[in-house]
């Protein structure tokens, strides 16, 4: 999932011109609880209370699935027509569809920073442990990834400031390059993490990159 | 052109470097100082890349500087600033002014400095600078492409022989060697103990140099910020309560340095000495160590 963390009130104030439609994600942002039918009800009376009229509210149940936003854009055409502004609830993905299936003219405004693809611990706590890169180490590191766990993204071992197992920056977290060891102890694989990882490929991640299907799916 | 760095440890003659560290600023006065005090006592000086993160003048530049100037520099090269591309044109111009020695880093976090919200660049690994460099030497960019005149760098990389746990440090100490590595320089050594099992590993290395760290503290209270906040950095309780009961514990900073150093000095090629702000302190500590 894709994890979520509210702008500060005021910036999101700042941005708004006129009355405002509020749309939610029922999925991601529901988890991070930014955007999810709770948080797009408080935002709604929070501005209320600020006298700034909210037309309407809508949550979708993906923000990032364009047909879905433009299907509820066109169901919601009306209420969405006395909107100066529209709030989205949602990673930038999501504002970003809305920002494709409204109109030219009208303000969309994104009350959320997008921080990480995190994996879901419990429903408290979620946690970066994929970053997206493009090309997978996994297969050499015995499952854990040192391009995210370790905060410099080392391929070929710990740096110098590893420090009774911990990080050099936070002596809470483990190091990453001490448990692939460790794992690759229990696995037999030590060889594999001696040998010496290329610099990564970062041609493989294409700037504004789109995945093009040839075919049906089903 | 000679390289006294190069030259001294290929025929086991003892070697001290020590470090200078250019300013945040465009003066190279205080630099030149420092290496005016110290140039009769040291065979080579490391010039720091953004040390602990904090942005001074590049390292390049420091470089080329101390060489004009007839000294030894080692050219650190840290990661964390600079991606291939730069890294690579970097260690070209340093060749270009005779830069000969460089110094392959990782680099601190970008968190522990001045630029905190700076974008750590990361994009290779020291690893992989060796790979690099070594590339350049025999005439050709890390992608194979034919340099226009080839670097002849003398390659150092760093290790942290009190590493706890040591064996994953020790598996890329190896890379480091196998990549090309000739020379080490140690984060700074306070148990020559927990040395030994380094040096228990990189004995079987036979052409590896290896100079050891050496930091002169100034008082029990650095020794405590150190461990609390230095990345890599163990400085043993029996040190501290050292430094803590002495009268004077700068003094006591500079024999606990030498003494540590004369017990080293059999296992390794040459001392690294570390002491910030406190470089005039140098000559006295040689002195302390060779019991002149």
């Amino acid at each position: 999932m894709i994890v979520s963390k509210q702008k500060e009130l005021n910036d999101i104030l700042k941005k708004i011109r006129g009355s405002v439609f509020i749309f939610g994600c029922g999925i991601c942002s529901d988890t991070s609880r930014t955007g999810g039918p709770k948080e797009v009800e408080a935002m709604s009376k929070i501005l209320n209370d600020r006298n700034i009229t909210v037309e309407g509210t809508y949550v979708i149940d993906a923000m990032c699935h364009m047909q879905k936003v433009r299907k509820a854009v066109r169901d919601n055409k009306d209420v969405l027509s006395k909107a100066q502004s529209v709030l989205v609830l949602s990673c930038g993905s999501g504002v970003q569809s809305a920002v494709s299936a409204l109109p030219e003219n009208i303000k969309v405004v994104s009350g959320v920073d997008t921080m990480f693809l995190g994996n879901i611990e419990n429903l408290s706590s979620l946690k970066e442990m994929c970053s997206l890169c493009g090309n997978c180490v996994l297969n050499e590191t015995g499952g854990i990834c040192p391009v995210t766990l370790c905060p410099k993204g080392l391929l070929n071992g710990p740096c110098g400031g590893m420090k009774n197992y911990k990080c050099e920056i936070d002596e809470n977290m483990d190091c990453a390059w001490v448990r692939i060891y460790e794992r690759s102890i229990v696995q037999n694989t030590i060889e594999d993490i001696k040998k010496t990882a290329k610099p990564k490929d970062y041609s493989v991640k294409k700037p504004a990159a789109t995945l093009k299907f040839t075919g049906s799916h089903k | 052109m000679p390289n006294k760095l190069k030259e001294n440890l290929e025929s086991n003659v003892f070697v001290y470097t020590s470090e200078l560290s250019p300013e945040r600023g465009a003066d190279l006065a205080k630099m030149k100082a420092t290496y005016d005090l110290l140039k009769g006592e040291v065979t080579a000086f490391n010039i720091t890349d953004n040390q602990g993160a904090n942005m001074k003048m590049s390292s390049l530049a420091g470089s080329i500087y101390i060489k004009q100037n007839g000294g030894e520099p080692i050219f650190q090269q840290t990661c964390r600033d600079r991606n291939r591309m730069a890294l690579e044109s970097d260690l070209l111009g340093a060749a270009a002014f005779g830069v000969q020695n460089v110094l392959t880093l990782t680099g601190d976090y970008i968190s522990f400095g001045d630029h905190k919200h700076a974008k750590a660049v990361y994009d290779i690994d020291s690893v992989n600078l060796i790979e690099i460099v070594k590339g350049l030497n025999a005439g050709t960019d890390m992608n194979g492409s034919k340099l226009n005149g080839h670097t002849d760098f003398y390659i150092g990389a760093a290790v942290n022989p009190e590493s706890v746990p040591l064996e994953p440090q020790l598996i890329k100490f190896e890379k480091k060697i196998i990549a090309g590595c000739d020379f080490f320089q140690t984060q700074a050594v306070f148990d020559v103990n927990k040395f030994s099992k380094f040096y228990d590993f990189y004995k079987n290395f036979k052409d590896i140099k290896i100079i050891a760290g050496i930091y002169i503290l100034k008082s029990a209270k650095t020794a405590r910020y150190m461990n609390k906040f230095i990345p890599g950095i163990y400085i043993t309780d029996e040190i501290i309560n050292e430094l803590e009961n002495a009268a004077d514990p700068l003094k006591k900073g500079i024999e606990i340095a030498a003494r540590t150093a004369k017990e080293l000095k059999p296992f390794v090629h040459g001392i690294h000495i570390m002491a910030y702000g406190i470089e005039d302190k140098i000559p006295l500590f040689l002195r302390n160590m060779l019991d002149i």
